[in-house]
């Protein structure tokens, strides 16, 4: 009996390792019933802000606690605990996504709150949508079978929908919104082709069984289900040839939203990457195709990113090619665990870089959605001219998030590209090594001439001109403290991600849970749990 | 106490500027801020001094040393700085070319002035980290945050096609540097797969390099080789130099042709040929043959220009072309050659490129035709542009013979024809500088406006005379500098000839009252 009850309700720990995706769930749900019950749907409405800030807490109190103490809550790091038929992994790659994603959309709500334009979206609906959004993308980062994967897509993907023409009014975003749609649901379909594909060959949903899955290319149906699978999961990441909504999509959403967009979702993406690849599979010397894919995605997406980023004057668009751009170096380190799974610098250095990109584009765009507060949507580049002079502040910081994204030392981007390249060259993957570094100097270019407008340009008449106000004085401090953040990490160097256990938790058979259920949930003992999960 | 700032010195030397950057950027007087930065140049001059009193010249190992953890432990990146005979030399010719670009930023710098002395700070602080450097990432990130001054620095100050060099300069270094990064990490993880443990460190990893296969080698070589020669810059890419010289200001121009190139002949020294001793036999023809069409493509390039500015920019090219070939002649004389004649064309050319600020600042023109006769209406900038002529072109007495006649003899012990065709060089060199000294110092004074120029004022005459004792003392005092780098230069020779790896130890002060201790590689 209490089996099955086990099986249906999961122990104590579990809440507390998933606190920060129920907060969030529970959040945006009574943000909308405030919006339902409480003053003008129309209006902008602080109480459901407030109610969206503090359920981001959880996801900043308990994966720092979970991070900092694991054993303490009732967690073995040798052996992290999963939950719901895997559903739910409680391991630290979670828990550091989680962190990333709850300090993000503190981040998102924050700078919709203190900027201008923002603060008329700030809606009871939109709060609830980022809530659902970051939820999605919390149960995507922990999934680990197909089921959760899906769900958490699907309500990431569309919240995203809603979100990108949340702007009711603007024909840009309405047009955004529905390609979006369009092509998002057209690769939602897609990887649930693949997934029934490769559940064909498993006859598991589990991602831990897809150790069983040969891959060799005389298997087609499992070759053709991953590949589609891959497919649809590029194009989430907006990797080239999948990429062609990203430009216009960031373009259309509020410069906000774009930097939610642009970070947080590729957070969740690449945790479901990582976790797929890292399991490695079955006939493992015949899956070294699979290190290829990405090796075509990987150059593809940094010559897209930094070709094309080259011929546009619109501030947004370039930082989306540029996030193209550095999405082919996301697929660097995704051959790179193709081909060895197991590594563990491998794996680090993909969240190192995850955390580091998520900073620098989030600080971009939060400073781009400042300057377009006083000036119009989507800012051209010539209107940076002179900004170095009129705002310097603003450009100080933009100037460290380019140089960041750019790669170049001290600001944080180059100890993440540096440990891509390390452990892509560990494995063999030096030409691709090459490739990228070669063709990512061509993105020198555009990101140069946004400096050269900032800095060495004299400001024109239709150059923007930040207001100097309170609010401009709050988005200084979130800015300042972001730019300071990814200065610090650049000069001393990525520490914290040599303290997180990249292992994938494993489903503890039910039976060794079971006795858990007697003892009371709050009083967990800690001590028992390493000993059971010892055996 | 001693000890106890020997321990700290290098760090020092880095970090004071960088702090004093600070403290520039926010004093609210422009006047002030000047002079806070000489006072901070001054006093990172007079430190750096406790370099040369308490260098141990018997000894080719890295003194001074730091070694402090950085990145976590399991990486192997660490905080590990040092010098020896080659890298004291520059650090020096830095910390004493600095002081004087702050004096003449006073007259060539007016606008955004806080700012531009605060970046030059920082690049200060980015040259001496880059030349002290004993981990392969450490060197990295000051070689790259060298470039992001550099960029502003030009891009803001610079003349009238300043966006174009400026941008050419940064995108020329980056992908020579990138490439030098993939190589980086190779060896990293060689030297991971030969000892199962991770480490940056240049002393471990000159063994690694040195054991690898003769084509890795070759590769690893040409990656890294190719961003020095970039920023040498060697002949065929040297074509960002004109370009960012010219419309760089006065204070840029003197430091990009006083440090910033030779950080580039300073790395094939320091990094390309002794970590990989066998690529560099078999490109040594390469380079050295590279080098010689440098120095006559240079100086007939030089002989053709008409913009004063362009002129010794391309001298430049001729004069590092001669620093190469002499590096890969792979013998003492020529290392030691090469050496002594970066400093040299720091000196000489870094005099020249004030000389010609002194006069734009006057006439706004660079242009030769503009000028003649100077010698009569501004006798002192003419005995000044001459002692600096002298120096460019190696007039004995001046330290630039010293160092082309080592290197020619050098580079004519391995091949005599190259040394014979490098040597047209030298004839090449007076020809084209002799004519500019005509052309603009000697001659009629036709021009009116020339008529009405002052002479150098006190501060231009100091900063030029002091640059000109240097050009005479290079060239008398020669064997006490030269004996600090001789057991280095030995060792380098010797390794390189043996193809065996480029050996050294830290010498770490611990502590006020302990004696040296001295940390020996495993």
């Amino acid at each position: 009996m209490s089996e099955n009850l086990n099986l249906v309700f999961p122990s104590a720990a579990f809440y507390l390792h998933a606190a920060p995706i129920l907060a969030m769930l529970i959040g945006g749900l009574v943000a909308l019933m405030v919006g339902v019950f409480r003053g003008n749907p129309d209006r902008p409405n602080m109480l459901s802000y407030q109610i969206g800030f503090i359920s981001c807490f959880p996801s900043v109190i308990v994966p720092l606690l979970l991070l900092a103490a694991p054993s303490s809550f009732g967690a073995n790091p040798t052996q992290p605990p999963a939950w719901l038929g895997s559903g739910f992994l409680g391991d630290q790659i979670s828990q550091f996504a989680f962190l990333i994603v709850g300090l993000g959309t503190m981040f998102t709500l924050f700078m919709a709150e203190i900027s201008n334009s923002g603060r008329q979206l700030l809606r009871p609906e939109l709060v609830c949508l980022l809530m659902f959004a970051s939820a999605g993308i919390m149960i995507l980062a922990s999934a680990g079978e197909f089921m959760a994967f899906f769900t958490g897509l699907e309500l990431m993907s569309v919240s995203l929908y809603v979100l990108v023409g949340y702007q009711r009014a603007d024909v840009r975003g309405m047009e955004a919104a529905m390609k979006y749609f369009l092509m998002g649901a057209t690769a939602s379909a897609i990887i649930l082709m693949g997934m029934a594909l490769i559940y064909l060959n498993t006859g598991s949903l589990r991602w831990a069984d897809l150790a069983t899955l040969n891959v060799s290319l005389s298997n087609p149906f499992a070759v053709i289900g991953l590949l589609l699978f891959i497919c649809g999961l590029a194009f989430k990441l907006g990797i080239a040839p999948f990429h062609s909504w990203g430009p216009d999509v960031y373009q259309g959403a509020h410069s906000t939203l774009t930097g939610y967009m642009s970070t947080l979702v590729k957070v969740g993406i690449v945790m479901v990457v990582l976790r797929i690849l890292g399991n490695g599979f079955g006939g493992q010397d015949n899956s070294a195709w699979i290190a290829k894919v990405f090796w075509v995605l990987a150059t593809l997406s940094i010559l897209v990113g930094s070709v094309f980023g080259l011929v546009h004057n619109s501030v947004k668009r370039m930082l989306a090619y540029s996030s193209i751009a550095n999405a082919g170096y996301f697929c660097l380190a995704f051959a790179t665990l193709a081909l060895a799974p197991k590594s563990v610098e491998a794996r680090q250095a993909v969240l190192a870089y995850t955390a580091i990109y998520t900073i620098l584009n989030l600080g971009a765009f939060a400073i781009l959605a400042w300057l377009e507060d006083s000036s119009r949507e989507d800012l051209l580049k010539e209107e940076l001219a002179g900004l170095g002079k009129r705002a310097p502040f603003a450009a100080v910081c933009l100037t460290i998030f380019i140089l960041g994204l750019a790669g170049i030392p001290p600001a944080a981007g180059f100890f993440g590209k540096f440990m891509l390249i390390t452990s892509a060259v560990s494995v063999g993957l030096l030409g691709l090594a090459v490739v990228m570094v070669v063709l990512s100097c061509i993105s020198l270019f555009y990101y140069l001439s946004i400096l050269v407008e900032i800095w060495l340009k004299p400001a024109t008449r239709s150059s923007v001109n930040p207001q100097d106000n309170e609010d401009a004085r709050d988005v200084r401090v979130l800015v300042g403290l972001v730019a300071a953040a990814s200065l610090v990490v650049g000069i001393i160097g990525p520490r914290w991600v040599a303290t997180i256990n990249p292992t994938f938790a494993r489903e503890i058979p039910a039976r060794v849970e079971e006795p858990q259920m007697g003892s009371a949930p709050a009083a967990q003992d800690p001590k028992t749990t390493g000993m059971k999960t010892g055996h | 106490m001693v000890s106890l700032i020997s321990q700290w010195i290098l760090s020092l030397l880095i970090f004071f500027p960088l702090l004093g950057a600070l403290f520039v950027a926010l004093t609210k007087d422009v006047q002030k801020a000047r002079h806070l930065a000489v006072a901070i140049s001054v006093i990172e001059m007079v430190l750096s001094f406790h370099l040369i009193a308490h260098f141990n010249a018997d000894s080719s190992a890295m003194q001074f040393a730091q070694d402090l953890a950085w990145l976590p432990h399991g990486s192997g990146i660490r905080y590990t700085v040092g010098v020896d005979g080659l890298s004291l030399l520059l650090v020096i010719l830095t910390t004493v070319l600095c002081p004087l670009v702050f004096l003449s930023s006073y007259s060539s710098i007016e606008n955004n002035v806080k700012s531009f002395l605060a970046l030059f700070l920082v690049l200060e602080s980015a040259m001496i980290g880059a030349l002290v450097s004993l981990d392969l990432v450490l060197f990295y990130v000051f070689w790259e945050a060298m470039l992001i001054p550099m960029y502003f620095i030009i891009g803001v100050w610079g003349g009238k096609d300043r966006i174009y060099a400026t941008t050419k300069f940064f995108i020329y270094t980056v992908v020579g540097s990138l490439l030098m990064l993939v190589a980086f990490a190779y060896l990293y993880y060689a030297h991971y797969e030969t000892n199962r443990i991770f480490t940056t460190s240049l002393i471990e990893l000159y063994k690694t390099a040195a054991a690898l296969p003769a084509d890795t080698q070759l590769w690893l070589f040409a990656a890294t080789a190719l961003a020095f020669a970039i920023k040498v810059p060697l002949f065929p890419f040297h074509t960002w130099l004109p370009d960012a010289h010219v419309q760089a200001p006065t204070p840029g121009s003197v430091i990009l042709a006083g440090v910033l190139l030779k950080m580039g002949t300073y790395g094939l020294m320091r990094m390309s040929i002794p970590m990989f001793p066998e690529a560099a036999h078999t490109a040594a023809p390469v380079m050295i043959t590279l080098g010689v069409i440098g120095i006559i493509y240079g100086a007939l390039i030089a002989w053709r220009q008409t913009d004063i500015k362009k002129l010794v920019a391309y001298s430049s090219v001729s004069h590092l072309g001669f620093v190469v070939a002499g590096m890969f002649a792979f013998n003492e004389l020529g290392f030691t050659g090469a050496l002594y004649q970066m400093v040299n064309h720091g000196v000489s050319t870094g005099a020249l490129f004030l000389l010609i600020g002194v006069v734009y600042e006057r006439r706004h023109t660079r242009e030769m035709s503009e000028y003649g006769g100077l010698a009569k209406q501004m006798p002192w900038y003419a005995f000044f542009f001459v002692v600096a002529t002298m120096g460019s072109v190696a007039l004995p007495g001046t330290g630039g013979f010293i160092g082309e006649w080592m290197i020619l003899n050098g580079v004519f012990q391995t091949s005599p024809v190259l040394a014979t065709l490098a040597g047209t060089g030298v004839i090449l060199g007076a020809i084209y500088m002799l004519w500019l000294v005509l052309k603009v110092v000697w001659g009629p004074l036709q021009n009116e406006e020339n008529k009405k120029l002052s002479d150098c004022n006190p501060r231009e005459a100091f900063i030029l005379g002091t640059l000109s004792v240097f050009v005479f003392a290079t060239g008398f005092l020669s064997t006490p500098m030269l004996a600090h780098t001789e057991p280095t230069m030995k060792k380098l020779q010797q390794s390189v000839n043996n193809k065996e790896a480029y050996k050294t130890e830290l010498v770490i002060h611990r502590g006020s009252d302990e004696p040296l201790r001295v940390m020996m590689q495993r």
